[in-house]
């Protein structure tokens, strides 16, 4: 499925992370800002590219500023960006969770 | 321990999430609307599905007021814009504060550091930074990342590991919670009884008629004050009320000998800044003496027991005060220095008050608090009654002092058994006997001083069996 629009979800809080979604062509590619990069960061991406699977997309550009984020909460901020960037709803499909 | 995680609404992901946007939408416009003001975001960090019951909310609020208070010593102007306090997500409350970002990033670190307590607040300080509202990091503003309140590790490792079990960290805050809920209850616990003591002080003025005593109508035994001097005597003692509940409130350990000491060191403090209250007119000496000893007593009894007895206050009483005849009396000042009490012990071997107190006051425990509760009607009845009764069994080192005789006391005994037969303040023919009293105490220069000094004492008694007995029991 391609991405419609540019998506965000989530908040500069601690403990969330803000999911940015635009169109890309060239896979999944993340850009990931995070004070744990070091020990969770394939932990994030993987969270997110697995998120996005299931939403069938395959392409797109994802900008990731994680505050500590636990991956229930990387995984619910991508759903919410993902479905608005596939204009679906605007409120994540709490089901899929 | 209390377990304050036993009540709550448990919380789901999606509703924490919702708060956070929320909460992210309130900070932009704020930010916004406010651009000269710094943003303060006040939450606690709570983990696990309870995030708010009664005592997390109660908890937040005082522990915020620690907040005001230190910006208020700060000089820096703030007014609060906005709160939630019972989300099922947690308690949280807006500040603006009148200062630059980093400088009241500074202030909020501190706050967080102050007690083991506050490490559960989170205080974010709002920027605007890209185009978006963000907290100020604390390394940004050279202080150190925050650590785990379980172990001491840095947080954020903790806290994306999952190091600790929700029983864990649930442990660990209610621990900190329980114990900060306690050191709050203590300092309103401390705020009552000096309250109680100064309404005591005031109400003992303003009860009337009295005989030999100043009330607002008439003060003939005494022409050198009136009802004004003992509102600003009252409100002079102030300090020393604190004291002395502070002093019981918080001691570690028993040693009521040591206590008694520095209760009368801030004593004689009090007698000082009450002198210069009322311009060098003893108003209220007895009293210092007497609602310092027992405003400690009650406060020690329910540092202990969690609850008002007296009967163990007056235990508190009997064992501070020991010795106090005996050290008192072997060690008198030079004459011209002596007060009526002292004089008096050594002329006619009268105790007074030391005797009174070294027994704990039973005047107060056996005559007046029975008498108080005793009398019906409004509260100038129970007072000037139970005054009566307490100046029936007093011997009244004050009255023997204008006298210049004990024979007086005979005297004193009679008239005020005439008047009590009559029915004291509750009858008519009881009223026009004590007012036939006051009359004759004024024209007579006669004074019931000591006795006041005990209505006081049981009126501040009162006040705590009636207001503090189960007002504070959760």
């Amino acid at each position: 499925m391609d991405i419609k629009k540019t998506a965000l979800a989530g908040t500069l809080e601690s403990s969330d992370i803000q999911i940015t979604l635009s169109k890309g062509s060239n896979g999944i590619d993340i850009d990931l800002d995070s004070s744990v990069d070091e020990l969770y960061g394939d932990q994030i991406r993987k969270v997110i590219t697995d998120t996005l699977a299931a939403y069938g997309i395959d392409n797109a550009e994802v900008k990731a500023v994680d505050k500590g984020a636990l991956d229930c909460v990387v995984k619910a901020r991508t759903m919410a960006a993902a479905q608005r960037a596939l204009e679906t709803t605007d409120q994540p499909d709490w089901e899929v969770f | 321990m209390k377990n304050i995680f036993a009540t709550g609404e448990p919380q789901d992901i999606p509703a924490v999430l919702a708060n956070k946007d929320h909460r992210a939408a309130v900070q932009r416009k704020l930010v916004a609307d406010y651009p000269t003001m710094t943003v303060v975001a006040a939450k606690l960090n709570i983990p696990g599905p309870i995030k708010n019951n009664q005592a997390i909310t109660r908890f937040f609020v005082m522990e915020l007021q620690r907040l005001e208070k230190q910006w208020l010593a700060a000089g820096v102007l703030f007014y609060q814009k906005g709160q939630w306090l019972d989300a099922g997500t947690g308690p949280e409350r807006f500040y603006l504060v009148k200062a630059p970002a980093t400088t009241v990033k500074g202030q909020t670190s501190e706050f967080e550091e102050a007690t083991p307590s506050h490490r559960l607040f989170d205080l974010d300080v709002l920027v605007k930074r890209d185009g978006q509202v963000q907290p100020l990091s604390r390394t940004e503003s050279g202080q150190p990342a925050r650590r785990c309140f379980v172990c001491g590790r840095p947080a954020k490792e903790c806290g994306r590991s999952r190091r600790h079990s929700v029983e864990e960290l649930q442990t660990a805050v209610n621990k900190l919670i329980v114990s900060a809920l306690a050191s709050e209850q203590r300092a309103e616990v401390s705020d009552r009884l000096v309250q109680f003591a100064q309404r005591a002080l005031l109400y003992e003025m303003m009860a009337w008629p009295k005989p030999g005593l100043v009330d607002p109508v008439e003060h003939g035994a005494h022409p050198d004050m009136d009802a004004f001097t003992f509102v600003n005597s009252s409100l002079s003692l102030h300090r020393y009320l604190k004291q002395s509940a502070d002093l019981g409130l918080q001691a570690t350990s028993d040693d009521y000998p040591v206590m008694f000491a520095e209760l009368r060191e801030f004593g004689k403090v009090a007698e000082r800044e009450m002198f210069v209250a009322t311009k060098g007119v003893n108003t209220h000496k007895g009293a210092v003496f007497s609602l310092g000893i027992l405003v400690m007593a009650v406060a020690d009894s329910w540092r202990r027991l969690g609850h008002v007895a007296l009967n163990d206050v007056q235990k508190v009483v009997k064992k501070m005060l020991a010795d106090l005849v005996k050290d008192d009396m072997g060690k008198l000042p030079a004459q011209d220095e002596q007060t009526a009490g002292e004089k008096q012990y050594k002329k006619y071997g009268l105790t007074g008050i030391r005797g009174e107190a070294q027994a704990g006051y039973p005047t107060v425990f056996d005559y007046g608090l029975p008498a108080m509760s005793a009398t019906k009607g409004n509260r100038n009845n129970r007072i000037v009654q139970t005054m009566l009764t307490l100046a029936r069994y007093t011997e009244d080192s004050t009255l023997v002092k204008r006298a210049g005789n004990p024979s007086i006391l005979k005297w004193k005994d009679k008239q005020v058994d005439e008047c009590l037969a009559a029915g004291g303040i509750t009858t008519a023919a009881g009223r026009a006997a004590l007012n036939k009293l006051e009359q004759e105490f004024s024209k007579r220069h006669l004074s019931l001083g000591g006795t006041a000094d005990l209505v006081i004492v049981t009126v501040f008694l009162t006040l705590v069996k009636e207001e503090l007995a189960d007002g504070l029991s959760d």
